[in-house]
Order: structure tokens, then C-alpha cells, then sequence
């Protein structure tokens, strides 16, 4: 669906993508995630058709988006920085987005309304922060795209709405298939809704996985031994990290969760709780080595 | 379509601004025109006792000052600067304006080539310099008609003003160019009207000496001289030919940079 091959990208003495290769099947949820400066808004922008993808390709269902109307009405950017016209009213940029989207579902627009509550008469200048960003998703919504580009979308929406905003993309997502990249700092945001994540740093994407690969693959045990015993048993696992909480010991391993299990259980302990890693652990634990990437997107 | 209507909104205000100006000039200097041809011939003499640069500096060449189009021909010199500084500003700020206001991101996402989108700001650019000369041509002709004690000039005004508006054209595309080429905002209106300023300065200095006549060729404000104009009664093939020349060869580069370089967002 979309292919990011190779994409070199420079702005006079700044390289911001460095052989960029990425890419985002139909009907997935991309989360692209990165430190502050790590080339994802130039990434985003590239994909949107805005900045030209001179050295090395960027394409959606195999045609090139850079000055490609026909695609461009299937595909919607939403920026960090949202641009309305002044003194506009909902409703006018609503008739705006009709004229210039062939695409445009007014039903789906009317009957959004009742999501957002906002006044179709009301003028978005005069609306708050998040208010304004949630007319960027009625609208682009309205349009019924294809592929949603969308930078740092949930910033400023209260948690309730985040909340909405996420359960509307991701019926869009599972009613039409639509494609989502969306872009973040913060792994927490992205956690339940990506299936494929992508670590942008410093220019190159030093990981793209699938979400669930990651979680099958690593655990957490929580387990509290009658009393001292050996722990030679533990030795064939791979265990990542141990620390001691009082009585309670707790383990990262990576491996088969048969295995871990029953290796656990020869030691007859009086408790054993293995538990998913929340994704912020599993990039703690197992991605050391990208080191700062990693240690900025979580700590933010 | 789209673009087109709302570059036309966003400049009504200005547009209407520039014009009321216009009106103003001709009506207040016309109206000191019924004055000066009291004192007849006399104002002439005066004219001709100053030394030549002041007459270059001050548009007056060697126009008849007793007749009204003599005159007027002298506030001419005046509304070409003011129709000039216009359409050189329209021209630079409505190609910049998108990467000065941080709106090329919202544009370049839409389903609009980059073609479309210059040709639609160059068509309502064109509307706003041909409503600026209607109502310089207009005002123009009632004013002064009205003290030109009977005699119509109104065929020499219409002239006047159609060397005017390919002035205003030129200066137009120089300002887009400008805007198209240069990746730094914050000179373009400053640059385009620094070139306006430059040519402005040689046309004055043309007039000055003989032995700079070479000038004239680098100075669109020639091309279209009162004087010169209301001696002929028609405009200067070679020059109407240079004109198209400049104005076509802008237009290429304005498509060319535009739709070339990467825009700021």
C-alpha cells in the first residue's frame, strides 16, 4: 500500500532522512515513532505529496503522490499545526473540502456532528485548541479516505475524546479498510492502537515490527518462592532482567510462554504470574541497544 | 476555482484601499489643475527655468503644462508608480504569502497541482490590476474631462492606460518571479520592490542625459512614457515586442520555481 524506498531527503546543510525504507500494508495501523528531530514530520510531509521525494521513491498502491492529484483525494494529511481560513465557520470550510474532495460523504459529515457536538455555524477561530483539532477529524473523516497521514494527532484532545477520536479511526480502519500512519513521541498514545510500529532515529527507521511479534516474543513473571532455593532450573531460560521486590522476584524473559511456565513451575513456587509487557517495557528491555531513540520516546 | 475565490477575497480589502487612493490623486490634482491654467503660459516658463534634474525628478519631461493632458500627463508619471507598487506587491505577496503563513502544507495536501495553484492566484492577481486601471481610467477620464473645458482627451487617456497596464503586468510577473525563485520569505517583497525602485530610478536618470538614452531598454518606466505616448498616439512596437518578451519569459519562471523547488512549511 504504501512503499517508502530509500528516501533521502535534504533541506541545505541538514540531512532529515537518511535511506528511509518503510512500509504500511492496507488496512494497518502505523505508528511511527521517534525523537524530537528524528525526521518524522519530513517523513509525513513526503508521504502527503507536500515536500518532493527527489532522492529515492515514496508511492501509495504503487503510483508516486508528489503532485498526483487523483491520489491526493484518497489520501488526507492532518499536520501538528492545523490551518483554517480566517473567519471561518465549520460549515464553510465543510463547503471548502466538498468542493476541492471528490469523495466527500455528507452523510457521514452530518451524522458526525453527533460525535464532536460542535456547531456547524460556530467559527473555528473562536474554537479552543482541541476543539480545532477535532474539526480536523470531522472533516478529513468526511472525506472517507483511503490512507489518513496524521502528525501528532491527538495532542490537545481531552482524554475522553482521544478516546472517541481513536474508536472512530479504528471502525474506519475495520468497515473499509482504511490505512493510518500516524506519528507520535509517546508509546504509550500508540500502544492500543497500532499493529505495526516504526522507530525513526536521526534519520534512518531502525525498527519496524509488528506489534504483536514483539509481544509474543517477551514476558514478564512475577513470582514468590516458600524459600531459597536454587535457580539453576532458570538457567536455560533467557532472562533479560531480575529484580527483587521484598519476597516477590521478577523476571524478564524472552521466549515460548510454555516454556518459561513450566520451567518456572519445577521450582514449585507459592506464587507465578506471568504478564504481557506493556510496550514501553518491552522497548526498555529488549531495545537497549537503539539507546537513545528508545529512552526518549518513553520518558517523554 | 477555489484558490481563485479566495485569493480575490483576501485581496478586496487592499484592492479597494489602492483604488480610493487612485481616485484621490487624480481628483486632488486635477482639481489644482483649475489653478494653475489661471495663470496660463507662466507656469510653463517657470517649469523650464528649473534645471533638468529637477524636471526628470519630478515626472515633468517635456510635457505642455498649459493643456490639461499636458498636465495630466504629469500625474501620469505618478500613477504609474502607484500602479506599478501595486501590482508588484500583489504579484510577490500572493505567490509568497502561502510559505510566509505557514499555509503550504495545507495547500500542497489538497487535490491541487501546483500549476493550478499559480495559474488561479495569476488570474486573480490579473482581475485586481484590471479593476486598479478601470478605476484609474474611469477617474481618470471624469476628472479630467471635467476640467479640460470641453476638448475630450478621453482617447489619449485610454492610451495612457493601456501602456499602464502592461506595465502593471510586467511588474506583476516581476514580483512573482521573484517569489517563485527565492526560498527566503522575508525578502521577497523587499527584493521585488527594490527592483521596482532600481528600474524607477533609471527611467529618472534617462532623462537626465542624452548619452544614457542606452538606459531606456533596462527601464520598463520607458516603455510607456507620457511624452512620448501623447507624441505618437500609439504605443512603441519595440517596445509593446520587449514587454511581451519580459512578461512571457517571468511567467515561465514563475511555473518553473514553483513547481520545482520545495516549498517552506
Amino acid at each position: 500500500m504504501i512503499e517508502v524506498v530509500n528516501l533521502i531527503k535534504e533541506f541545505d546543510d541538514l540531512e532529515a532522512l537518511k535511506g528511509v525504507n518503510l512500509h504500511v500494508n492496507k488496512g494497518s495501523i502505523y505508528g511511527l515513532l521517534g525523537s524530537n528531530g528524528a525526521g518524522k514530520t519530513t517523513l509525513l510531509k513526503t508521504l502527503a505529496g507536500i515536500y518532493k521525494d527527489d532522492k529515492g521513491q515514496v508511492t501509495i498502491d504503487g503510483d508516486r503522490i508528489f503532485e498526483n492529484e487523483a491520489l491526493k483525494q484518497r489520501v488526507i494529511f492532518i499536520p501538528d499545526h492545523l490551518f483554517y481560513f480566517s473567519s471561518y465557520t465549520i460549515e464553510d470550510m465543510a463547503k471548502f473540502y466538498r468542493e476541492v474532495y471528490s469523495n466527500w460523504n455528507e452523510d457521514r459529515y452530518r451524522s458526525l456532528q453527533s460525535v464532536f457536538k460542535l456547531d456547524f455555524n460556530k467559527k473555528i477561530h473562536k474554537l479552543s485548541k482541541g476543539m480545532q483539532r477535532q474539526v480536523a477529524f470531522w472533516l478529513s473523516l468526511s472525506i472517507t479516505p483511503d490512507v489518513m497521514i496524521l502528525d501528532e494527532p491527538l495532542d490537545g484532545l481531552d482524554s475522553v475524546m482521544r478516546q472517541k477520536v481513536k474508536n472512530l479511526l479504528i471502525q474506519e480502519v475495520a468497515e473499509r479498510e482504511m490505512t493510518i500512519i500516524i506519528s507520535s513521541h509517546n508509546l504509550r498514545e500508540l500502544e492500543d492502537l497500532c499493529d505495526h510500529i516504526g522507530i525513526l532515529h536521526k534519520g534512518e527507521l531502525v525498527l519496524e515490527k509488528e506489534l504483536d511479534d514483539l509481544k509474543q516474543d517477551i514476558h514478564k513473571i512475577q513470582v514468590v518462592f516458600k524459600e531459597p532455593s536454587s535457580r539453576d532450573a532458570l538457567k536455560e531460560l533467557n532472562i533479560l532482567y531480575q529484580e527483587e521486590r521484598g519476597s516477590v522476584l521478577l523476571f524478564i524473559a524472552r521466549g515460548n510462554k510454555e516454556k518459561i511456565l513450566s520451567c518456572f513451575k519445577k521450582l514449585q513456587p507459592v506464587i507465578l504470574d506471568i504478564l504481557p509487557l506493556t510496550l514501553e517495557e518491552i522497548f526498555i528491555y529488549e531495545m537497549g541497544d537503539i539507546g537513545y531513540a528508545i529512552e526518549n520516546i518513553i520518558i517523554e | 476555482m477555489n484558490v481563485f475565490i479566495i485569493e480575490m477575497k483576501a485581496h478586496r480589502k487592499s484592492l479597494i484601499i489602492w483604488c480610493i487612493g487612485v481616485i484621490m490623486m487624480v481628483g486632488s490634482s486635477m482639481a489644482k489643475y483649475v489653478g494653475m491654467s489661471l495663470s496660463g503660459g507662466s507656469m510653463n516658463e517657470f517649469m523650464d527655468s528649473l534645471p533638468k534634474s529637477l524636471q526628470a525628478i519630478w515626472g515633468l519631461g517635456s510635457l505642455d503644462l498649459s493643456t490639461v493632458i499636458g498636465y495630466y500627463g504629469v500625474i501620469f508619471f505618478y500613477l504609474l508608480l502607484m500602479a506599478t507598487i501595486h501590482a508588484v506587491m500583489l504579484g510577490a505577496n500572493i505567490i509568497s504569502k502561502e510559505e510566509r503563513d505557514k499555509t503550504t502544507e495545507f495547500l500542497l495536501a489538497k487535490p491541487i497541482s501546483r500549476n493550478a495553484v499559480i495559474t488561479s492566484k495569476l488570474m486573480a492577481s490579473i482581475i485586481n490590476i484590471v479593476i486598479f486601471n478601470i478605476v484609474t481610467l474611469v477617474s481618470s477620464i471624469l476628472f479630467v474631462n471635467q476640467y479640460g473645458n470641453g476638448a475630450s482627451v478621453t482617447a489619449e487617456i485610454l492610451l495612457l492606460m493601456a501602456g499602464m497596464f502592461i506595465l502593471q503586468l510586467i511588474f506583476l510577473f516581476i514580483g512573482t518571479a521573484v517569489a517563485a525563485v527565492s526560498n527566503n520569505v522575508k525578502i521577497v517583497t523587499s527584493l521585488s520592490t527594490g527592483i521596482l525602485l532600481i528600474t524607477f530610478m533609471f527611467s529618472v536618470i534617462v532623462d537626465l542625459s542624452e548619452k544614457l538614452e542606452i538606459l531606456k531598454y533596462f527601464t520598463p518606466f520607458k516603455y510607456y512614457d507620457a511624452k512620448n505616448l501623447l507624441q505618437d498616439g500609439h504605443l512603441d512596437p519595440v517596445f509593446l515586442v520587449l514587454s511581451i518578451g519580459i512578461i512571457v519569459t517571468l511567467s515561465i519562471v514563475t511555473y518553473l520555481f514553483y513547481n520545482k523547488r520545495d516549498l517552506n512549511t
